[in-house]
């Protein structure tokens, strides 16, 4: 398994190579939600300073017809720049890529929708040669997509996972709602048992869950059926507890005895997601 | 020459499939018992599937089933097999979800539509086109574009367009939502939403509570613009909606649509059709995003906002042409001297004062105050089975 890591900046990138990270995913400027963001001029700067290293690109955001010269001209941008692949939500990404030749590959990443084989075989057909996994699924149900596919799969490891996404400004409304000014900033809400964190830009709003998923614990299993990625989302991380993170289950993952998981859990907790939670859908 | 514009109606049990095709529904959407999106519904067994189809065919009107789980390993097994009972229920079309469910549709029974669900948040074009090249028949646009947006699709590629007019709506993107998953481990998108949207919560270093909940969707005034810019098919959300509200509902659109197309529709009928629309409703609504970037004014503030009204007195179970007795079932309280309304399936609407009522052995009596009490009146018109009485509203 590969560790990926999602860098909060640029800058950083030197500090994950030296502890051994070789795959990298960015968003892109206007076109993703919840990534750091590049410039396609920044993208090749990278790729010109570091061409060993594969980068993927998240182009994650609703697509709107307003948007669809400018993605069209980005993929174009994109296939003169050696990136590895782009991750997907909006099929008219998939539609574009199919009435081209792109040297890159794309990843299937529709959130909430990578759950179960037949889809990713579906889009296996289409040349979509990668999925990220859908965090709300088991580890079984995971082990079972991996045994019945050929997609390469990203698994998030490490991540304040994204809940949900609305084209609405639910901040800047509730500040309307009590005659304030909204300052920008991400948000914290809670109920009786958590705290989820609240982001708002031009493109809407996101709801994360406020407790970090540690899916380290599954490293192992994932490793048995052959899932290709590990991802560190460092998006919504410190610097510094990033750093920490990175050689932390880098060590794990290629079965090296200078950390524990019990070192992973000491700094994120030991919130499991849905890994070992499997989701009801109807109430008796 | 253009087809007439559809209206699609939802029915969460065959009572409300008959009442909402009756009520002027072209075609009905459902559930059944597996993979749909309202797994707490009451839903369709096969054979009332069967029956469904068989009561609506009779009337040239269509049935829709939804089958837009957004699927795990474990609901593959069994669905083709479903599928396939379906199709030999008569069905006319799936609503759909998840790609790979289009492929065997499409490929297995080409005879049957196949509708891309809004679960899909389809939002332009190029993704439009996508769907195309998959042989989808029909596309349900996000909830979230513009008139203008939904125009410029319809005029760039070659698909029925349906687009929803009335109902609730989700706060964030259809399919890009799993708060309920998080909150309440409830699936949101295999049919187990719990509504997380409409929760309160604390806001840090705020005092007054954080909500998220939208009004309802109304676009009771963009009809005609809909029906301009070639929308195929106009939707209702509510499957699992009373029989009153979707026999008011429809019975309202129902006559907007016929007078556009009469052109005979002005605007003290939208004015009166938005009056009723506003006393079935348990929430206020707004037109969203279809004129405007949905905004402040398009969410509550202060937590749950929900309002329940008496106005529905009594369903009419049968009605004696030369007695001109009608018999009704009450459902709220009503007595005489209430001034209230009649209306049928056909559109027709009688106002009248009570003066005189009577209970099921034909004795006067003053109050119906008994719900699902037999209560008889007197009243000369072309009333059938399924009028419903209500406060006067008009």
């Amino acid at each position: 398994m590969n560790l990926v890591v999602i860098p909060k900046r640029v800058d950083y990138l030197d500090t994950y190579i030296q502890m051994g990270i070789s795959t990298f995913i960015f968003g892109l400027d206007k076109l993703s939600i919840n990534y750091p963001t590049l410039t396609i001029s920044e993208i090749k700067e990278i790729k010109d300073k570091y061409p060993n290293i594969d980068l993927f690109i998240s182009i994650n955001k609703t697509i709107y017809n307003k948007d669809l010269d400018y993605l069209k001209n980005i993929m174009n941008e994109l296939n003169n720049i050696a990136i590895k692949g782009i991750l997907f939500y909006d099929l008219a990404i998939l539609e574009i890529y199919s009435k081209n030749k792109y040297h890159y590959d794309l990843v299937w990443h529709q959130t909430h929708m990578v759950t179960n084989y037949n889809t990713c075989n579906y889009y296996y057909k289409k040349k979509v040669k990668y999925g990220v996994v859908s965090s709300e699924i088991t580890i079984e149900e995971i082990k079972e997509i991996q045994n019945n596919t050929k997609m390469k799969l990203f698994v998030f490891l490490i991540d304040y996972s994204i809940m949900a996404h609305s084209r609405r400004k639910l901040l800047s409304n509730y500040y309307i709602s009590m005659n304030k000014k909204y300052d920008l900033k991400d948000k914290i809400i809670s109920d009786k048992n958590n705290n989820y964190i609240v982001k708002e830009n031009e493109d809407g709003t996101c709801i994360l869950n406020g407790e970090m998923l540690n899916g380290t614990y599954f490293i192992n299993d994932l490793k048995n059926v052959n899932i290709e990625y590990g991802i560190i989302n460092g998006t919504n991380i410190s610097n510094e507890l990033l750093d920490a993170l990175v050689p932390m289950v880098k060590d794990i993952i290629d079965n090296g005895s200078k950390y524990s998981l019990k070192d992973i859990e000491l700094l994120i907790g030991n919130n499991t997601g849905f890994f070992n939670k499997k989701t009801i859908f109807k109430v008796k | 020459m253009r087809k007439k514009i559809e209206l699609l109606s939802p029915a969460g049990d065959l009572e409300r499939l008959k009442v909402t095709l009756l009520y002027g529904a072209d075609a009905v959407y459902i559930g059944g018992r597996d993979y749909s999106l309202r797994a707490n519904a009451t839903n369709f067994s096969l054979e009332e599937i069967k029956e469904a189809c068989l009561f609506a065919h009779q009337f040239n009107k269509k049935v829709y089933l939804t089958l837009n789980i957004v699927f795990h390993n474990e609901d593959i097994k069994g669905v083709n097999s479903y599928i396939k009972k379906v199709v030999d229920c008569g069905i006319d079309a799936f609503i759909v979800s998840d790609p790979f469910i289009i492929d065997y549709i499409k490929t297995n029974f080409p005879k049957v539509e196949v509708h891309l669900s809004t679960q899909n948040s389809t939002t332009n074009i190029d993704a439009v086109k996508y769907f195309k090249g998959e042989k989808v028949d029909r596309v349900v646009l996000a909830r979230e574009l513009s008139i203008d947006e939904i125009k410029e699709i319809i005029d760039n590629v070659d698909m029925d367009i349906e687009v929803f007019i009335h109902g609730a709506m989700c706060t964030f993107y259809s399919g890009r939502c799993a708060l309920s998953n998080y909150l309440t481990n409830r699936d949101s998108n295999r049919g187990g939403c719990s509504q997380v949207c409409r929760f309160a919560f604390n806001m840090e270093n705020e005092n007054k509570l954080f909500t998220m909940a939208t009004k309802d969707l109304n676009a009771v005034k963009y009809i005609p613009k809909l029906i301009d810019i070639n929308v195929r098919s106009l939707k209702v959300e509510g499957r699992m909606r009373s029989l009153y509200y979707l026999a008011t509902v429809i019975g309202c659109y129902r006559k907007i649509i016929d007078a556009y197309y009469a052109k005979e529709l002005t605007s003290d009928l939208i004015c009166e059709q938005e009056k009723i629309l506003s006393r079935v409703a348990n929430r206020e609504t707004s037109s969203h995003y279809l004129s405007k970037e949905a905004d402040y004014n398009d969410q509550y503030y202060t937590g749950r906002q929900e309002i329940s009204n008496q106005d529905f007195l009594g369903l009419v179970t049968s009605y004696d042409k030369d007695t001109k007795i009608v018999t009704l079932v009450e459902r709220n309280y009503f007595q005489v001297g209430d001034d209230v309304e009649l209306f049928t399936p056909k559109g027709d609407i009688y106002s009248f004062k009570i003066e005189k009522m009577y209970n099921e052995q034909l004795e006067e009596i003053e109050v119906a105050r008994h719900p699902e009490e037999i209560i008889k009146l007197e009243i000369e018109g072309d009333i059938v089975e399924y009028s419903m009485l209500r406060k006067k509203v008009i």
